[in-house]
């Protein structure tokens, strides 16, 4: 089935989904020079707006670094071709998406071929490259060396990359304490602002728990919910249900006699679902945006985009996002061009979603207010096991906006070198020569304008790396 | 009646008896927590009902005294297995965690026995034939023969074929069905990550697996999964051929998880499931490293699909995907592979394979890392370390030296007194919160729902879990998920607190795992979750499921909407019930929450109704759905307790 006929299908589900007529994505029809006025006079009023995003794009299963950014100089091309000739782009693809930058040494690297809307970012000083980052408790030294968690385990690295704890270890995640502090250095009351503060778009994890925003409030990006037999203009709207949902919401709370914890947490989950969905789908209903967005990720950046577009409406100053663009665990099918997603086709779908994205903050006049990143459990080998990798440790990844500094890559830059056993641990898996809390970092001091202090506070190790020492990309 | 399988349950459990007994009476002088205390109370019952049962006076206990076995007091029968339900609650309970439905049919077959007979009748092919496999199920509509659902529309004729063999009541092998899908959680097969060109089948043929595997031991299912065509396409095992000195290596995929996921877990277990703690760092052990992963990952190299998959509208021959993967000698890599510590040699492929899969299904971990997991997809997020050793005691034994007797895991699970013994009011954490696709086929079955069309299209992916389309391998929620910072994951779990003399280091890894209470499903239930589920419900109950048939044009393009004349329920049994509100809502919270629903609350249900002994018969099917949409919605039926 093609995307266009899946999408059609979609949309039915979505319609039906709905409640009422209430969604109206038709207000982004606005006649052209409308739209141009209006992000000439949103340009003006945000110049000095005090407001800020985080926008995190996981790319789950663990994205092949050596598929992704490529090695372009001609040597270190051919250390690449003859690791994995199996799945190697040939370089006479890569052309459209070389780099500008180049590195001592001569060092080229080119984005994969699908990528050109990240490459003229990372060309135009939109964007960069942060090389060779993942979970490290302090740099790496094999004679004091201390597991980050669960190496190649997915959900063990996950939870690390999120929160810098294995599977089920921390209570919070950096996204969600990143967002804590800006209440706690204002000194404010979250209140009910909290729920829009930390927001996930289809997805659920540690990221954006925190400890005065709690838990994110998720968000489809499919669809705008709300508890249809308690919305009054919905066709199912059932007054008798509405009354006997508040009876047992009141119950709940007072009754001493039934105290069962999961009874509880269902309760609080579905009153906080039937308030905070209403508020969050008016305001998004009601707000302006007119850059278009491709399908898949591009959808839930666009969910993320029309949030911010409401960010008035919501009462918020600062914002952590997370998105999820899962299907990187690519053992095989890696470009099998039958399979549903192959590696080009995740790159291509990463990399339209992010363009539109970038687009759309220009469109809003809050490009340099919103600073989109990547993460990922893992990288992957650098050898193939024919038309696929396995689990690896470091990787690279990419930040995004106009807050972005202009020398395209920071960290160090890895050898692609298999005979040189000093930076991989067997078959090219990288060993990260920057960490997640330096990477954490530097995205928290920007967001939160945090000291050093704050920001170890904040991030458990790193403190291990030397004060103040993470990139400069922000 | 089959007496070997009764014979296999009542001596498996004897070592578990032996434990509860130990273990209960050393406690229950020691905390007053409710579960001990609920478990002493419950020894004391079933000391007494076995006295009456020996004595053979009492009539609602003579069922299980018959054939001569006096002497089985001696050996340690397990308690529990005496009983019979002495309520319709209990009896709803229990069908509740063994199947899907409790009808009152089911509720009033079940007080006329006892569970071990129940259970052995579920058991047993021949007064319980099992249905058709999806696979035939399918082939019997022809989606062999047609090349646009086969191939184009993902594996949509699967969740239908599915849907209808859990739904349609004329099959009536439940507790196999029910045992599969809690298989199918942890063995995880992700449909959409296996290829559109073959989506269908292979998701039914992993679901065939298992449900016929259900009732067969653990080694046996673990072999058929791993050669099995589903496993290989997902997890990757299939075409991984061994080194070949350019740079290509052996795929690791299925290495990984088959330890990670399928058998021996992370870290070193103790019996009861709590990880074994090296006295020496106080750090939990490993229980293999990348070097285990790398090796084995050869042992599961040159193994392709038994016939060759043409893409061509010629070939509809679905054995490549049903059939077992084929040996290639010329992709195996023959060296001695050495992993977890023992070497293996040897020149047949399929022997190496055997002694690969024998040494992590012999691996001491597997009886309580599976085992536990169990226990919380039927009975309870939070079992105690003491249940959990009682039913592993029995995967590793069953009594007659078999290991990993399902029968008998089944069995221990159910048959537990921690299963058994019924939830006080003031409990706060046992049970489990229920799953969506569990409450969907609940539903189905309980209000008689069926297909007039007999298509069975129906697409019930808004409800927020369909079966095999969990996010990934780590399936829907992980089996340690506590949701952050709730009341649940600030809460010590009472019945699993640490053994003092092994203090535990909080800078390790997972040290506070165990301690607080965990909720697994909740990682689908956030506020999405939730609303997903309520509505597709409403509209479920008030008007259909959702047809999804891209076909026949009846929706237009996209083939997606509400036919008014199928994919309903009829409520057969509840408008026989709806004479006036509070017999309906007795009745709904029987059948439906085992009568867990408290009286306050099932008050303002009974409130809300206006139903009466002269309401016409649309305002009685309105007052159903009514009630049907509350009762399903009550945190005390969503939480199976």
């Amino acid at each position: 089935m093609d995307n266009a006929k899946q999408e059609l299908i979609d949309q039915e589900r979505r319609r039906f989904i709905r409640h009422g007529a209430q969604v109206g994505f038709a207000a982004t029809a606005m006649p052209m020079a409308l739209n141009l006025m209006a992000i000439g006079e949103a340009a003006a009023q945000t110049q000095s707006e005090d407001y800020k995003a985080l926008v995190c794009i996981s790319l789950d299963g663990g994205n092949d670094y050596a598929n992704t950014l490529i090695t372009y100089d001609e040597p270190n091309y051919n250390l690449y071709y003859n690791a994995r000739p199996q799945i190697a782009i040939p370089r006479d693809q890569l052309g459209a998406t070389v780099l500008n930058k180049v590195l001592p040494n001569n060092r080229r690297y080119a984005l994969h071929p699908s990528m050109p809307g990240i490459a003229s970012l990372l060309n135009s000083g939109k964007a960069a490259v942060l090389l060779n980052v993942g979970p490290l408790i302090r740099p790496y030294d094999p004679m004091n060396y201390t597991e980050p968690g669960r190496l190649f385990s997915h959900a063990d690295q996950v939870n690390f990359w999120q929160s810098m704890g294995v599977d089920g270890e921390k209570s919070s995640g950096w996204g969600g304490r990143l967002a804590d502090s800006y209440f706690k250095k204002m000194n404010v009351n979250p209140g009910n602002t909290s729920d829009f503060t930390c927001v996930a778009i289809d997805s659920h994890g540690i990221f954006l728990v925190g400890d005065q925003v709690k838990r994110p409030f998720p968000q489809p990006s499919d669809a705008i919910y709300t508890v249809n037999p308690l919305t009054v203009d919905s066709e199912f709207y059932r007054p008798e249900v509405m009354a006997a949902f508040t009876k047992i919401w009141e119950l709940n709370l007072n009754d001493s006699a039934r105290q069962h914890l999961f009874e509880k947490e269902y309760n609080r989950t579905m009153k906080r679902a039937h308030i905070s969905s209403k508020t969050l789908g008016d305001a998004i209903t009601n707000s302006t945006l007119s850059t278009p967005f491709p399908d898949d990720l591009g959808h839930k950046l666009k969910r993320v985009a029309q949030i911010i577009a409401a960010r008035q409406t919501l009462g918020v100053k600062r914002q952590v996002f997370m998105v999820v663009h899962g299907g990187f665990d690519l053992h095989s099918d890696f470009s099998n061009p039958f399979a549903v997603l192959n590696h080009e086709k995740l790159l291509g779908k990463l990399d339209s979603a992010v363009k539109a994205f970038y687009d759309a903050t220009v469109e809003l006049g809050i490009a340099s207010n919103v600073v989109t990143f990547t993460i990922s459990e893992f990288g992957r080998t650098l050898t193939s096991n024919g038309d696929g990798t396995d689990h690896g440790w470091g990787n690279h990844h990419f930040i995004i906006g106009d807050a972005v500094n202009k020398k395209t890559y920071y960290g160090k830059v890895p050898s692609v070198d298999l005979a040189d056993d000093t930076w991989h641990i067997g078959q090219g898996r990288m060993i990260p020569t920057t960490s997640v809390d330096q990477y954490a970092a530097t995205l928290g001091k920007w967001f939160g304008g945090l000291t050093d202090i704050q920001l170890q506070a904040i991030l458990p190790n790193l403190k291990n790396f030397g004060t103040g020492n993470y990139p400069q990309f922000l | 009646m089959d007496t070997q399988s009764l014979e296999d349950i009542r001596t498996s459990n004897s070592d578990a008896a032996n434990l509860s007994v130990g273990v209960d009476v050393k406690e229950s002088g020691e905390t007053t927590d409710s579960r001990s205390l609920r478990s002493a109370a419950m020894l004391a019952a079933s000391a007494s009902a076995i006295l009456a049962a020996c004595g053979g006076g009492d009539d609602s206990t003579t069922d299980t005294a018959d054939g001569g076995e006096d002497g089985l007091l001696a050996s340690n029968r397990p308690l529990s297995a005496y009983f019979t339900p002495r309520t319709d609650q209990e009896a709803a309970r229990f069908l509740q965690q063994a199947q899907f439905t409790s009808t009152q049919e089911e509720i009033a077959a079940l007080r006329k026995t006892t569970f071990v007979k129940w259970l052995n009748a579920q058991f047993n092919e021949n007064t319980l034939p099992i249905g058709p496999t999806l696979v035939d199920i399918m082939i019997g509509w022809d989606i062999h023969r047609d090349i646009t659902l086969q191939y184009q529309y993902y594996d949509l004729p699967f969740m239908n074929a599915h849907w209808y063999r859990l739904i349609d009541n004329r099959f009536k092998d439940q507790m196999r069905q029910r045992m599969a899908l809690a298989l199918s959680e942890f063995f995880v097969f992700k449909v959409d990550d296996v290829g559109y060109y073959s989506m269908p089948f292979t998701a039914a043929k992993h679901m065939d697996i298992l449900s016929s595997g259900a009732f067969s031991t653990f080694d046996k299912l673990l072999s058929k999964i791993t050669l099995s065509y589903p496993m290989g396409k997902f997890l990757s095992m299939l075409d991984s051929r061994k080194a070949d000195g350019t740079g290509q290596n052996p795929d690791e995929n299925y290495a990984r998880e088959i330890m990670q996921l399928f058998t021996i877990g992370l870290y070193k277990l103790n019996i009861n499931g709590t990880p074994y703690i090296d006295t020496s760092s106080n750090n939990p052990i490993p229980t293999y490293k990348q070097e285990d992963i790398t090796n084995l990952a050869r042992i599961f190299t040159g193994y392709i699909a038994a016939k060759e998959f043409h893409q061509s509208i010629a070939d509809r021959d679905v054995t490549f995907i049903t059939a077992p993967m084929a040996k290639d000698p010329s992709g195996h890599d023959f060296g001695p592979v050495t992993f977890l510590g023992q070497t293996i040699t040897g020149s047949d492929m399929s022997l190496r394979l055997n002694q690969a899969l024998a040494i992590l299904f012999n691996h001491p971990n597997v009886g309580p890392f599976f085992c536990r997991q169990m226990i919380q997809r039927l009975v309870t997020s939070n079992p105690s370390p003491e249940y959990v050793a009682r039913v592993a005691s029995v995967f590793n034994d069953n009594g007659y030296g078999v290991r990993g007797d399902l029968k008998a895991v089944w069995s221990a699970i159910l048959l537990d007194y921690e299963a058994r013994a019924m939830p006080t009011a003031d409990d706060k954490s046992f049970g489990k919160l229920r799953e969506p696709m569990v409450r969907f086929v609940q539903w189905a079955r309980t209000c008689d729902f069926t297909s007039k069309l007999g298509t069975w299209k129906l697409d019930a992916r808004e409800i927020g879990q369909s079966p095999l389309k969990a996010q990934s391998v780590f399936n829907f929620f992980r089996p340690e998920y506590s949701p952050p910072k709730t009341s649940i994951a600030s809460t010590v779990d009472p019945a699993n607190t640490r053994d003092p003399a092994k203090p535990y280091n909080p800078q390790t890894p997972n040290a506070d795992l165990r301690k607080r209470l965990c909720a697994p499903e909740f990682q689908i239930s956030n506020e999405i979750g939730v609303m997903k589920y309520v509505n597709f419900m409403t509209q479920a109950i008030y008007r259909a499921v959702p047809c999804y048939d891209p076909t026949s044009h009846f929706f237009g393009e996209s083939g997606y909407g509400y036919h008014d004349d199928d994919l309903h329920a009829r409520y057969t049994k509840q408008i026989a019930k709806a004479t006036d509100a509070t017999t309906l809502a007795n009745h709904l919270n029987l059948v439906f929450a085992a009568g867990q629903i408290s009286p306050t609350r099932l008050q303002i249900v009974i409130d809300a109704l206006k139903i009466s002994n002269t309401s016409s018969a649309a305002e009685k099917l309105d007052q159903i759905r009514a009630a049907v949409l509350m009762v399903m919605n009550y945190p005390e039926y969503l939480v199976q307790k």
